[in-house]
């Protein structure tokens, strides 16, 4: 199967304003893609228009909620309507929230839930049928984590989402086995981007219980920050999963210091056999 | 003492006979509700069991991600945290088993949407039990295999609810299976090269190491 990352063709990269989202964003666009980048945040749409400037009417910028299926339906007319045909679609978008799992409420299961998991389906739900039927190579491929193979203390919620992200990828994957359209998953570790604030973009559909001490939400996103700076660019994981794309990789991760925690997993795994 | 208390998720949810007392609550009903409800639910066994079902596969394509993934992992949810905060402000020993058909771990039948509430319900269960940690609580979870004999599924719930290890696996999740899953994962870590190196933020995945899984090797 040939792979749609050719100039001329259009993709469409939720969460795509920031961080991971807006790295896979200006990949494509340097490659000659037409782009719609779409997101939650009018700040962040602001920003990534900005920044992308030099592509032009190549990139589109787009006001999507993903967990908004009324959203999803305009976006597909979008689609429909300016380009005619979608070839890569990028289901980026996710809210990074951590803590007690045994704590959280229904807005915080919610809020996690519909954006890191509903917002990949709503997605598929949307526009793969587009992308089946135009018959032009087409690739799914959606962002999963690291958390979405290994857990945390402090993660399950999110962790329970993403595990069911990656199985949706894997599954989708082998259905579409000899479809013009074929599907991935992106496992990052650490990237450098703006999910350190993301307790503070909660819409009001799902607000916290309590408002969060501003002392310690701001020592969090400082520790946070200060790891991620260290992590790996945004662009560069732009440029893995264009790779990821033309070479139609199942699976794509970002840092390979992290094999020894898969390790682990994979170890309890095997000396759980016949025990 | 008692049997556990089961929250069976499909109609096809291994049958645990007539002992266990099986929870139910309205469909809709919301996190805090189902949670208030255990809480006051008598369990002196302190063991609370989810039996998930196999269920039938759904194809990706017009899945009802609502009914087929979001309703069922929010019950779930409810219920599991519930039974860990009861069992945690008791401060007694406890278990919550998540009883999940092996497709959750490997899934190579047709390509279902059932796999994701599976897989997502896996990451719930092996979060939870990181998060309960070093707490005289603990998650497990065995998978039951599709014919499996009642006796034997019956034993393996026996067992870990006696010795709590982190995974039981039923006899088709055997290790060529197992490699054969993880193979193209490895292979794709290897190709991301290492990322610039990390300040240390302490031992990760603590969960799995082999001595806290509890395998009779270990
Ligand atoms: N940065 C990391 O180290 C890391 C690690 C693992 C996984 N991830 C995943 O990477 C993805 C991208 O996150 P990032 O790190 O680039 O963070 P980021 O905050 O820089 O970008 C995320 C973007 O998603 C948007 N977004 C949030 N909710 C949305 C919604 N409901 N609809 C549409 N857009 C929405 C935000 O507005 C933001 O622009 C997420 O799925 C995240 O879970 C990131």
């Amino acid at each position: 199967m040939s792979h749609p990352v050719h100039p001329g063709k259009t993709a469409l990269v939720t969460g795509g304003a920031s961080g991971i989202g807006l790295g896979i964003a200006r990949v494509l666009l340097d490659a000659g893609l037409h782009v719609i980048v779409a997101d939650v945040r009018a700040d962040h749409l602001e920003t990534a228009r900005a920044a992308l400037a030099e592509a032009g009417d190549r990139a589109l910028f787009l006001s999507l909620d993903v967990g908004n299926r009324d959203d999803w339906q305009r976006a597909r007319e979008t689609v429909e309507e300016r380009y005619g045909r979608l070839h890569i679609l990028c289901l980026n978008a996710g809210v990074g929230l951590l803590g007690s799992m045994i704590d959280s409420d229904e807005a915080d299961w919610m809020w996690s839930t519909i954006v890191n998991l509903a917002g990949v389906t709503n997605g598929v739900d949307a526009l793969l049928p587009h992308m089946l039927a135009h018959g032009e190579p087409g690739h799914v491929i959606a962002t999963s984590s690291m958390g979405g193979l290994i857990v945390a203390n402090d993660g399950g919620i999110y962790s329970s989402a993403k595990f069911g992200v990656v199985a949706l990828m894997e599954e989708l994957r082998r259905a579409l086995a000899g479809t013009s359209v074929s599907a991935s998953v992106l496992c990052p570790a650490a990237v450098n981007t703006n999910i350190f604030d993301h307790v503070r973009m909660r819409p009001e559909a799902f607000a916290a219980k309590s408002v969060p001490d501003e002392r310690m939400l701001e020592e969090a996103e400082a520790f946070a920050r200060g790891i991620l700076s260290h992590g790996r660019s945004p662009l560069e994981v732009g440029e893995m999963v264009r790779a990821a794309i033309a070479a139609d990789a199942p699976y794509v991760f970002t840092d390979s210091a992290v094999r020894p925690t898969l390790a682990a997993r994979y170890n309890a795994l095997l000396a759980s056999v016949g025990a | 003492m008692g049997g556990p208390l089961v929250l069976a998720l499909g109609a096809d949810a291994p049958f645990l006979g007539p002992q266990p007392d099986y929870f139910a609550a309205e469909a809709d009903a919301g996190i805090a509700a189902v949670r208030a409800q255990i809480e006051a639910m008598p369990v002196p066994s302190n063991t609370y069991l989810l039996a998930v079902g196999t269920g039938d596969p759904v194809a990706i394509d017009g899945a009802d991600w609502t009914s087929e993934v979001l309703a069922p992992l929010r019950r779930a949810f409810a219920f599991a945290t519930g039974a860990a905060r009861k069992l945690r402000a008791s401060g007694d020993r406890g278990s919550i088993v998540f009883l999940l058909p092996s497709s959750a771990l490997l899934s190579d039948g047709p390509p279902s949407a059932r796999s994701v509430l599976l897989r997502a319900l896996l990451g719930m269960a092996e979060a939870l039990r990181a998060e309960l940690g070093s707490s005289p609580v603990r998650t497990s979870i065995v998978f039951h295999a599709v014919g499996e004999d009642p006796i034997e599924l019956g034993a393996r719930l026996e067992h870990a609810v006696a010795e709590r290890p982190m995974y039981s696996l039923s006899a088709d999740l055997d290790g060529a299976r197992i490699r054969g899953y993880f193979a193209p994962l490895f292979a794709a870590i290897d190709a991301a090269g290492a990322g610039p190196p990390l300040p240390d933020i302490g031992p990760m995945a603590m969960v799995y190491d082999l001595d806290r899984v509890g395998t009779r090797r270990s």
